[in-house]
This record gives structure tokens, C-alpha cells and sequence, in this order.
């Protein structure tokens, strides 16, 4: 009986054991930035309201109390009162103050926006950081960012009825430049060197023909839309791109978690892989396939929000270590937090004016990958 | 003693009854440990180019421990590959217990084929233990956790190389010898009923070098184990292996236990040293002299 008691908090313990305290510390320290960002951010905007009255509608009573209020702005109109009515909430309709108005339809999406994308983005890197073994790796350096941008430029120039099908576009793009990108770097094998080279002569190619794009455009509005697309931008995000990435963020961060053993042995080379019974093309190809769709998502949404990839997973492996399930975890909170901290940057730098906020995730990146490089011995080896 | 390659001969010594009895038996398919054999081989690493390593007939003995030696570039290296089916031949077969080693599938020839590689990188925040643990991955399903066989597993292995109070040191922290034991320990709790060891003593200080042999040479005594070992020292070898595979510009020079291997002649024609051979109660004793001039 005694010998019973004492196993069962023993084995919860190990159960647990990977969620130590530097990661619970980045969980809870990258939660508290999200949430007073998230602050910061409804507090500002075209319509003027005090800091209180926007806390006020943050928590507003009439929105958190009457369910069909958030199920219909996370769902949409009407599957969220069907959904509403499914679950047994009342469908009936909520009368908000102006103020909560603004702030729950207007203000509150580019929060949430930018807390999708910063996780997928994390991931992402994350997951080309291993399959690669290479610390310099990241949807952005390995130019999967300029072949999805490409993708979302074409469909928004050329095949405008595509629109719907953005993220699905966008990660299409995203892994033909990857696969040209490998392809570029392979010599029976790839260095990290080679891949970043690679991934910088891709990323030029289809960065000029973005650009040759626009004179295609036939409208300055689709070309203002397309530069907001290739700087990355959270201005202007609305509910429905919430709705757009969340199904493919609960697809795309599962599988990374799921794969967390995968990536760990991925990282021993592939030959111990191989030794260990992996079928190592085989897992590349399918986590690499995640990390498109992950980077694919957030480029869909926001457009190409560079570093993030590169830095988050850095900053995460520093504090939590290498192994993959708790980087994993680590990148999914420590990535909203960089990206919606950077668009609070965004939003009140050069205020009243707004910046894109990949140019500020662009100007904290920069100088990191610098420092990286500078501090590194061997430059990129995992 | 005999030349290889110059019939079956060879082989059949590997049938004679071996001095001691396993301590505890194999858990193998036929309850026996596995032999690897090579019959007829060329290996090459590009597709038109020369062969690297031809073998026409090769045992690497159930149960026993054999070392490959021969100086850099005589394709010991190559031949271990083709024993793990990392490189199909261009012509022969590599046969694992009876069957050819690329017949099996990645997951199944892990679980019974074990490989330490020469170069070996972790992150280095990983505990011994995880570096250890990784060496379920063959037993575990995709969505399994760790199993109560695993956990003992792992701490066996850990045991035998003689690292538990390392378990929870970072690989990053540790000397190269200790990082190598760990990675031993990784091997060992793969369980598998054959080890191939791709020249695990090199760059080592002597006392690890020592260690790893040592660890190796229990884990046959104790589990039977098929043990492959590609070494730089032949005196290491012929004091370690209980036979050896001299090979010279990809073909075997000679195979057969330390004492009938070991000769000024194979030491002069193979290793271009001119050396003396003593006949200790523990096997050969070398004392290279002088190189041979080409």
C-alpha cells in the first residue's frame, strides 16, 4: 500500500519531467508578454477611446458571458450560431457597446493574428532547424517565405479567385522554392552552408519577380496590398483571417509536437538515425512538408514576416535546451509573444503612422543573426 | 592460416565448437546468434566508378568479436557499410543471419543490427540518459511512450558501459571519451543481437579506449552478441578480437584468429612496417621497427 502511494506521484513526476522549470518560465514569462501586448495593442486606433475604456471592453461582461458572442467571431456568422445553438447557448443577438464593438471586432483579431503567425513561424523554423541541422535555418533564410510569397502575389494578381485558398497556395509556393532550394545545396548531401547559400539565390530570384509582378498589377490598391504582403503586415486583419490560419495551426503544431521524437533523432546525423531504424528521407520530407504548411499559414495571413523562424527557435534552445518536445512547446508560446511585442513596435514607432511590423521583426532580426554569427565558432552546425 | 579468397576453407572454422558457452541465450528469431557474411562483393560509391572493396568470401563469426583492421583507405569503413545495407554492392551479397541485409527493412534490421559511427554530434544540452534513450527508438511504435522493458533497457545499457552516474550529465559537458561511452550506452540499449563499432577508439585517451573495448567485450561474453569493430592498432586488435580481418587496398590480406593472423609478413605487407611478433599466453605482442620503404 505504502510502496503504491509513493510510486504514483513518482511516475506523474517523470510523466511531466520534460516540462521543467526554464520552460514553464518561458510559457509563463511569453503568456505575460502576449497578454499585455495584447493590451497595448486594443488600446490604440483611428477610433479615440481612453486605456480604461478598452480594458473595460476587453473584459467586457457581455461579450466572456454570452458564448455565442466569441463563437461567432471565431466561427463566423452562421456556423458559429449553429455551433452556438449545437452546444445548447442562446443564439440570440448581444447588443455591445461601441466600445466593445471596436475592440472585439476590430482591435482584438490583429492580436490573435499575430500570435498565429508567431507560433507557426517558431514551428516552422524550429522543424527546418533540425531536419536540416542547421541553426541558421528558417522559413525566411531557406526561402521558402519568398516562394510563398510569390504564390500569394501571383493569386492576388493574376488569379484573384483563388483568393479562399491562400494558405494552401501559399505553402505550395513555400515548398517548391524549398524543394528548389535543396536541390540547389545537394552534392551527395548538404551542408548547412550550402543550404543558406541556396536559400539566399532563391530568395533573390523570386523576390525579383514579385517585384516584376507588380507591373502587372493593374490598380496602386493591389500593389500597396502586395508590398504589405512582401514587407509582412498584421494592419488590417480582420476575424476571417483568424479563421483562416487556426485550422491549420491546430494541424500544423500537433504534428510538430508529434514528431518531436522524430526530430530528436534526426538531430544525432543521419547516419545514427538511419542505424536507429529511421527512415530518414522519408520523416525529412514529411516534417519539412509541416514546416512549409506552418510557414505557409502565417505568410497566408500576414505576408513575409521575417526572423522569426530564425529567432524564436534560437532563443528557446538557449533557455530550454535542444530537446525537441520542449523546444516545441517553447516556440508555440515565445512566438506570439515576439510577434505581437513587434507589432506593438509596429503600431506606435512612428506613430500615427503604422509600420509593417515585419520591418520591425526585420530590424530586431538583423542585428540577432549577427550576433549569432559573430558569437559562433562553427557557424550553423546544430 | 590461409589466404582469403582462396576458397571456403575459412569458413568452416567458425563452425568449430566455441570455448565457453553463452551465459544467457540470444533472444534472436532461432535463438542463435547471427553471423554477417560477405560473398562475392564490390563496393563503390559512385555508379561507374571502381570498386572501393571487393571480397569474395568474408565471415564475420556468430557470437565472437572481430576486428577489422588494415591501414587508412584499405575500405574497412566501406565493408562496415555494406554490412549495415547502407551501401548495396554492385555485385554479391551481404547476408545477416542467413538473409541479405538489404532485404530487411530500415525499422526491422535496427532492431537486430546495431551501429556506432565513427563521427557522432548532439546537441549537447542532451543528457546521457536521453542519448541513451534514443536507442528505443527501433522498439517503440510512433505514438508509444516508454515502456517499463525500455526504462530497464536504458539502465542496463547505462550499466554495462559503466555510466550511470553520468545519466543525467549534458553530453556538452563531458570529455570526449566519457561522450563516446554514451554513445555506446545509446547502442547498447538498442538491444541488438550484432554491433557493428566503426573505429570507436580513435581519438581517444587510453584509459576510454580501454573502456569501450571492455564494455564491448562484456556485452558479447554476457549477451552473446555478434561484435564488429573496426580499430586503427592491430596490436589493440589482435589483444582484443578473437579474429581478425586484415584488409589491404580493399581486398581481405588474411582472416583468422589473432595468433595465425598476426606475422612480421602481414605487418610488413599490409601495414609497410617492419615489426617483431612475440607469442604472449594473451594473444600476440607487435613491436613495430621501422617503416618499409615503398
Amino acid at each position: 500500500m505504502a510502496s503504491e502511494t509513493r510510486e504514483a506521484p513518482l511516475e506523474l513526476e517523470e510523466r511531466v519531467s520534460w516540462l521543467d522549470k526554464s520552460l514553464l518560465t518561458v510559457v509563463v514569462g511569453s503568456l505575460a508578454v502576449v497578454f499585455v501586448s495584447g493590451l497595448v495593442q486594443v488600446s490604440f486606433g483611428t477610433y479615440t477611446m481612453s486605456i480604461a475604456t478598452a480594458w473595460g471592453a476587453v473584459f467586457d461582461p457581455a461579450v466572456w458571458t454570452n458564448p455565442q458572442v466569441l463563437l461567432r467571431l471565431l466561427l463566423g456568422e452562421g456556423f458559429g450560431n449553429s455551433v452556438a445553438s449545437a452546444l445548447g447557448f442562446s443564439t440570440a443577438e448581444v447588443d455591445l457597446s461601441k466600445a466593445s464593438l471596436i475592440v472585439w471586432h476590430i482591435r482584438m483579431p490583429r492580436v490573435l493574428v499575430g500570435a498565429l503567425v508567431g507560433a507557426n513561424l517558431a514551428v516552422s523554423g524550429a522543424v527546418f532547424q533540425a531536419v536540416t541541422r542547421n541553426e541558421l535555418a528558417s522559413p525566411f533564410i531557406l526561402g521558402v517565405s519568398a516562394g510563398a510569397g510569390l504564390a500569394i502575389l501571383l493569386t492576388l494578381v493574376v488569379f484573384g479567385t483563388l483568393s479562399a485558398f491562400l494558405p494552401i497556395i501559399a505553402a505550395l509556393g513555400g515548398a517548391i522554392a524549398f524543394a528548389l532550394v535543396y536541390a540547389i545545396a545537394w552534392k551527395g548531401g548538404t551542408s548547412p552552408i550550402r543550404l543558406v547559400l541556396a536559400g539566399v539565390i532563391v530568395s533573390m530570384v523570386f523576390g525579383s519577380l514579385q517585384t516584376a509582378l507588380f507591373f502587372f498589377a493593374d490598380d496602386l490598391g493591389v500593389v500597396q496590398t502586395a508590398i504589405a504582403w512582401t514587407t509582412g503586415s498584421l494592419t488590417g486583419v480582420d476575424w476571417g483571417q483568424v479563421r483562416m490560419a487556426l485550422p491549420w495551426t491546430l494541424v500544423a503544431v500537433p504534428l510538430t509536437l508529434i514528431g518531436a521524437r522524430q526530430l530528436n533523432v534526426l538531430l544525432l546525423g543521419e547516419r545514427t538515425a538511419r542505424s536507429l531504424g529511421m527512415s530518414v528521407e522519408r520523416v525529412r520530407f514529411g516534417l519539412s512538408a509541416v514546416a512549409v504548411l506552418a510557414a505557409g499559414t502565417a505568410i497566408a495571413v500576414a505576408g513575409i514576416v521575417g526572423f522569426v523562424g530564425l529567432i524564436v527557435p534560437h532563443m528557446v534552445r538557449q533557455l530550454v535546451g535542444s530537446d525537441y518536445k520542449r523546444l516545441v512547446v517553447g516556440c508555440v508560446f515565445a512566438g506570439p509573444a515576439l510577434v505581437t511585442l513587434a507589432d506593438v513596435g509596429a503600431r506606435l514607432a512612428v506613430s500615427p503612422a503604422q509600420l509593417p511590423v515585419g520591418v520591425v521583426t526585420g530590424l530586431v532580426g538583423g542585428p540577432y543573426f549577427l550576433y549569432l554569427m559573430r558569437k559562433q565558432e562553427a557557424l550553423g552546425e546544430l | 592460416m590461409s589466404l582469403f579468397g582462396l576458397g571456403a576453407a575459412d569458413a568452416t572454422d567458425t563452425d568449430e565448437p566455441q570455448q565457453e558457452p553463452e551465459v544467457e541465450p540470444l533472444e534472436s528469431q532461432d535463438g542463435a546468434p547471427p553471423e554477417l557474411s560477405v560473398e562475392g562483393v564490390d563496393l563503390s560509391y559512385t555508379d561507374d566508378g571502381e570498386p572501393v572493396v571487393e571480397v569474395d568470401k568474408l565471415v564475420v563469426p556468430a557470437g565472437e568479436v572481430t576486428a577489422l583492421v588494415g591501414p587508412n583507405g584499405s575500405g574497412k569503413s566501406t565493408l562496415l557499410k555494406a554490412m549495415d545495407a547502407e551501401l548495396t554492392p554492385d555485385r554479391g551479397t551481404v547476408r545477416f543471419d542467413g538473409r541479405d541485409v538489404n532485404a530487411y527493412s530500415t525499422s526491422e534490421l535496427a532492431t537486430r543490427l546495431g551501429l556506432l559511427s565513427q563521427e557522432n554530434t548532439a546537441p549537447s544540452s542532451t543528457t546521457v540518459r536521453e542519448l541513451a534513450t534514443h536507442g528505443r527508438y527501433p522498439h517503440r511504435g510512433f505514438f508509444e511512450g516508454l515502456t517499463e522493458e525500455d526504462e530497464e533497457a536504458v539502465d542496463t545499457a547505462l550499466e554495462r558501459v559503466g555510466v550511470t552516474h553520468l545519466a543525467d550529465r549534458e553530453v556538452g559537458d563531458l570529455s570526449g571519451g566519457q561522450r563516446q561511452l554514451a554513445w555506446l550506452a545509446m547502442t547498447f540499449a538498442q538491444e541488438t543481437d550484432a554491433l557493428l563499432l566503426d573505429e570507436p577508439t580513435t581519438f581517444l585517451d587510453l584509459h576510454h579506449q580501454l573502456r569501450v573495448l571492455r564494455a564491448a567485450r562484456e556485452l558479447n561474453e554476457e549477451r552473446g552478441v555478434t561484435v564488429c569493430v573496426v580499430l586503427h592498432d592491430i596490436g589493440q586488435a589482435a589483444r582484443f578480437a578473437d579474429n581478425l580481418i586484415a584488409l589491404r587496398d580493399g581486398t581481405p590480406y588474411e582472416w583468422g584468429p589473432p595468433d595465425e593472423v598476426v606475422t612480421p609478413d602481414l605487418l610488413e605487407d599490409v601495414f609497410g612496417v617492419e615489426a617483431e611478433v612475440g607469442f604472449g599466453p594473451e594473444g600476440p605482442t607487435i613491436v613495430p621497427r621501422r617503416p618499409v620503404e615503398d
